[in-house]
């Protein structure tokens, strides 16, 4: 759940972001503070897989959009993550 | 702080901050800087490294080859067997300690002279060092033998006696029994004559062991891969942080061998001639470095053409070393002149020593010599120095060394710009 990769998907999923945004979304979102570092290896490995592309843009805070493959990857690991709490949850009600 | 982040980001790949440092660098001017940024950064760059550098790729294969290297090295040397032999003084001795290992280092000054150890070492039941005779002048063959043997004096404990253990270390072990057995004779013989015959050595006990490499092989794997591996950073760096970087790689390491080799070749050679003396009494040290005698050395010897005359015996003086040999008080010293050309060096100690001598039996015609040549001046073959081999590999890392400085120092301030 606090995969750099995943938390950059989800929070492109809501529209473009620069890489400060992108840090300031996923702290309100997931409660985790990624640092420059971690997250442009992230923005590498995402752009290098082409889940997502950078946005045409004049200033130096350059932008990135989420791909449709990015889209259906992020879809695919939210269904699996689904399945994972469903089950989690049903254990403990049972339980 | 922020100069400790530019640092760090600049150890990202080339290719790296070609695409994405502007920006990279846009991030790091909103976020406030701290430590942890510093370390993100730097646990960054390491990550891209590995994922799409060629630095981890380099430092691995060198590191490795450096292994492989140092593994055959040690696969290839020749297992040592240790033959050690005790040698104990007689129960009934009355001799004080002092004077039993005095006796006893006396005794080694002779049974472990040039002209000794050549006699065992070319001996037909023993003939070591055959390879190594083969290729190099005996002088260094027992050079090797004397490093090899070890004698040590061990006073008495509780479980035994005083004695003197006599070890040889040598690939066969029969001939590293047979050569410790062939020391020890002569080393009691040479105590049995120079003592009064009252106090004689006795030859007790002779084993064999074979040497364990241990931690000396652990020390030489190390060795092979870190150091194998440093050389791998040093020319992945260089290969990061360069565009024309196999030319400059190149380049730098031809520039570097080339100094070596023309430092090493502009070098003159310096052998060392020596020689083993014992002197009647210590008094007699301070005439062998006399002025008077040394310019006559110089005269005879042609010494030093090029030099005033005046300067010549100062510049001979510096190059001449005198080390007196255990045990203290025994008087017996080895001489040692450095000089470029080998024959110049012998004859030049056989000046000196025999003028000595000389001018003694004409100072005191009639009285015994008193002193004594125990190994006379050596003509070397090989020269002490430069090392030629070294010097060009140590050009070769300092300019590669040298070129990372000076790339590191025209790296830009800030985050760098498309190269």
């Amino acid at each position: 759940m606090n995969d750099p990769s995943f938390l950059v998907l989800a929070s492109l999923a809501g529209g473009d972001k620069h890489g400060y945004a992108m840090m300031e979304d996923i702290e309100s979102f997931a409660g985790v503070r990624l640092g420059p570092g971690t997250l442009y290896g992230a923005i590498t490995r995402l752009e290098e897989r082409g889940w997502i592309r950078p946005v045409p843009s004049h200033d130096r805070r350059q932008p990135y959009e989420i791909t449709a493959l990015g889209r259906k990857s992020l879809e695919e690991q939210l269904a699996g993550l689904d399945a994972v709490v469903r089950t989690a949850i049903r254990r403990l009600k049972h339980a | 702080m922020r100069a400790w982040i530019r640092w760090a980001v600049s150890l990202y790949p080339a290719g790296w901050r070609r695409r994405y440092g502007d920006e990279f660098g846009a991030l790091l001017e909103d976020i406030p800087p701290g430590w942890r940024s510093i370390f993100d950064v730097l646990k960054g760059a390491l990550a891209m490294h590995i994922e799409f550098g060629r630095f981890f790729r380099i430092v691995s294969i060198c590191g490795l080859a450096g292994l492989l290297i140092s593994t055959a090295l040690v696969l290839a040397s020749p297992r040592e067997y240790r033959a050690t032999a005790v040698i104990v003084p007689p129960r009934q001795s009355h001799a004080a300690p002092g004077a039993l290992v005095h006796g006893f280092q006396l005794a080694q000054q002779t049974a472990f002279s040039r002209a000794s150890l050549a006699e065992i070492i070319t001996r037909p039941s023993l003939d070591l060092y055959r390879s190594e005779r083969a290729r190099t002048p005996m002088f260094d063959v027992i050079s090797r033998m004397q490093r090899d043997l070890r004698v040590t004096w061990r006073e008495p404990s509780a479980d035994r006696p005083r004695s003197a253990l006599v070890e040889f270390s040598y690939p066969d072990a029969r001939k590293a029994r047979e050569t410790v057995a062939a020391v020890t004779q002569k080393l009691v013989g040479e105590a049995r004559t120079n003592s009064s015959g009252s106090d004689i050595f006795q030859f007790v006990e002779l084993q064999v062991v074979r040497e364990h490499a241990g931690w000396q092989t652990f020390l030489h794997l190390s060795i092979g891969l870190l150091g194998g591996a440093a050389l791998g950073a040093l020319i992945a760096w260089l290969a990061a942080h360069s565009r024309r970087r196999r030319w400059n790689i190149g380049l730098l390491s031809f520039a570097g061998a080339a100094a070596g080799l023309t430092v090493a070749f502009l070098i003159p050679d310096q052998f060392v001639s020596t020689a083993t003396l014992r002197l009647a009494d210590s008094s007699e040290l301070s005439e062998i470095l006399d002025n008077k005698d040394l310019a006559i050395v110089v005269s005879h010897a042609h010494l030093y053409e090029s030099v005033l005359p005046e300067k010549a015996v100062p510049i001979l003086r510096r190059n001449l070393t005198i080390r007196e040999l255990p045990p203290a008080g025994s008087h017996a010293y080895q001489i040692e002149l450095r000089y470029p050309d080998r024959f110049k060096a012998q004859a030049a100690l056989q000046t000196l020593l025999g003028w000595k001598i000389e001018r003694r039996a004409a100072l005191q015609p009639g009285s015994p010599q008193l002193d004594e040549v125990i190994d006379p001046p050596t003509l070397p073959v090989t020269p002490v120095s430069p090392n030629r081999a070294l010097i060009p590999c140590t050009g070769v890392v300092a300019a590669l060394i040298g070129g990372a400085w000076r790339r590191r120092s025209l790296l830009p301030q800030g985050v760098p710009a498309h190269a």
